[in-house]
């Protein structure tokens, strides 16, 4: 048995942003909640649906809903959230491009972008609105969005050319 | 947040799998095997789904296989839809399940918890299932069977107690055929269907599967016996399948019984039209 939760809360360490952090779980307790108590509030409850995308996560590197993941199924996984891709090139060019208005969904889309940007070198615009279509900004502001997405794989392709030269 | 509290499990093996669900039962609880979860999850929150157990069967080996076997595909009951579609091992499945809910949830919907779905009717990854002469390989208490999937699939899963499904078995033999998939929503591109049509040309005939259309996925024989008869021009065996369709056209919110009839001719014609069957 890798995991185990009775009906009773339990103590379980999960791994966040690189670090293995200690949390008490109910099991019937969502993996967004489960964030929100450790203090990491990137992840946002929006809809709790799965509609809007507001509370969308790495697990193992892949997005996912926070609020249709129970926190005791990321025993064992890594857990990435929108404080732990402080560094990201994505990130910066939210700011850069202006890609913000009220900031609510703004977590979610930096998660989804920095998985898009990472997993997809040469992504068709297809692919990019695939990728963006579960996330929700009422704001509407996707153009600065997709314009930072563009700006982030430009500069991975401007990289790489230049590493070839050398 | 879910409102009732259940004991968590993920088990390594089939065998515990089965164990714990016969624990569970045994004590008179209801117990649930889980993949993605996608639904039990929404359907707890809202109040509709309940259990005591929840056994995640995402650690089964078996259930994660995705691969080549022989003559045979392999799909693992607790595969993405996203891990199905982007492997390209099938493009009539990876385009049906593409076709399911939005990229990050299909990060977690699995194909066997789409299939076995117990509150949301579409189903629509038993279509291909349905179409290609599909095996499914359970597990329960008295072991693991393999059986036709339409042995155990007419309209939704029937499984005994305690039953899971660990793998889908498809002959190679189909990757070859002409398929076409179509998928209309009454308004955004991501929704449930008002119509599904999967449909695969096998030799002098095409076989089709529905979706959305009634309150259960289905394929019908007769339907594809009018649709595949050349003789007569595209309008009129278009005609004959809408009035002859063998169940309750859905009549709700997402579409009235006449849109959704109308809905589906276009749909036929499209994808006849597609196929070079129109004339």
């Amino acid at each position: 048995m890798s995991v185990r939760c009775g009906l009773r809360p339990g103590v379980f360490e999960v791994h966040v942003n690189g670090q293995f952090r200690e949390v008490v779980l109910r099991s019937s307790d969502t993996l967004l909640h489960a964030l929100r108590d450790l203090g990491l509030t990137g992840a946002k409850p929006g809809c709790e649906n799965g509609d809007c995308g507001a509370c969308t996560v790495l697990l193992d590197g892949v997005p996912v809903h926070a609020c249709l993941t129970l926190g005791v199924e990321a025993v064992g996984h890594s857990v990435t959230t929108a404080e732990g891709l402080v560094d990201s090139p994505i990130r910066q060019a939210f700011i850069d491009y202006w890609a913000i208005q009220c900031g609510y969904c703004t977590p979610g889309f930096v998660v989804v972008c920095h998985a898009l940007v990472t997993q997809c070198k040469e992504p068709t615009d297809e692919q990019i609105k695939e990728w963006l279509q579960p996330n929700l900004c009422r704001c509407t502001g996707y153009q600065e969005i997709k314009d930072a997405v563009h700006a982030v794989l430009r500069h991975s392709t401007q990289t790489t050319q230049g590493g070839d030269k050398e | 947040m879910i409102a009732f509290d259940f004991a968590y499990s993920r088990p390594n093996t089939p065998s515990e799998a089965v164990a714990l669900y016969e624990t569970a039962a045994a004590q008179g609880q209801h117990a649930l095997y889980y993949a993605g979860g996608t639904e039990i999850i929404t359907f707890s929150r809202m109040g509709q789904m309940a259990a005591d157990a929840i056994i995640d069967i995402k650690d089964l080996p078996e259930c994660q296989v995705l691969g080549i076997d022989g003559e045979e595909i392999v799909i693992g009951a607790a595969v993405t839809l996203n891990q199905l579609a982007d492997s390209d091992i099938f493009p009539l499945f990876g385009q049906t399940a593409q076709a399911i809910a939005d990229r990050t949830a299909r990060n977690k919907i699995t194909v066997g918890g789409n299939v076995g779905s117990r509150r949301l009717m579409y189903r629509e990854m038993a279509l291909p299932f349905l179409l290609c002469d599909s095996k499914v390989k359970l597990f329960g208490p008295q072991g693991a069977r393999l059986l036709p999937f339409t042995d155990v699939f007419h309209h939704a899963l029937n499984l005994k107690p305690g039953e899971l499904i660990t793998q889908f078995y498809i002959p190679r033999s189909f990757v070859a055929n002409t398929f076409v998939h179509l998928k209309k929503t009454k308004q955004s591109s991501v929704n449930y269907p008002l119509v599904t049509v999967l449909a695969l040309e096998d030799g002098d005939r095409i076989r089709m599967a529905f979706s959305g259309v009634c309150a259960f996925p289905f394929r019908d024989e007769r339907l594809e016996e009018l649709v595949s008869n050349r003789a007569r021009p595209l309008c009129e065996r278009v005609k004959q399948v809408i009035e002859q369709f063998p169940h309750e056209v859905l009549h709700d919110l997402e579409g009235s019984e006449d849109y959704r009839k109308f809905v589906l001719q276009l749909t036929l014609e499209e994808i006849l039209k597609q196929m070079g069957w129109a004339v």
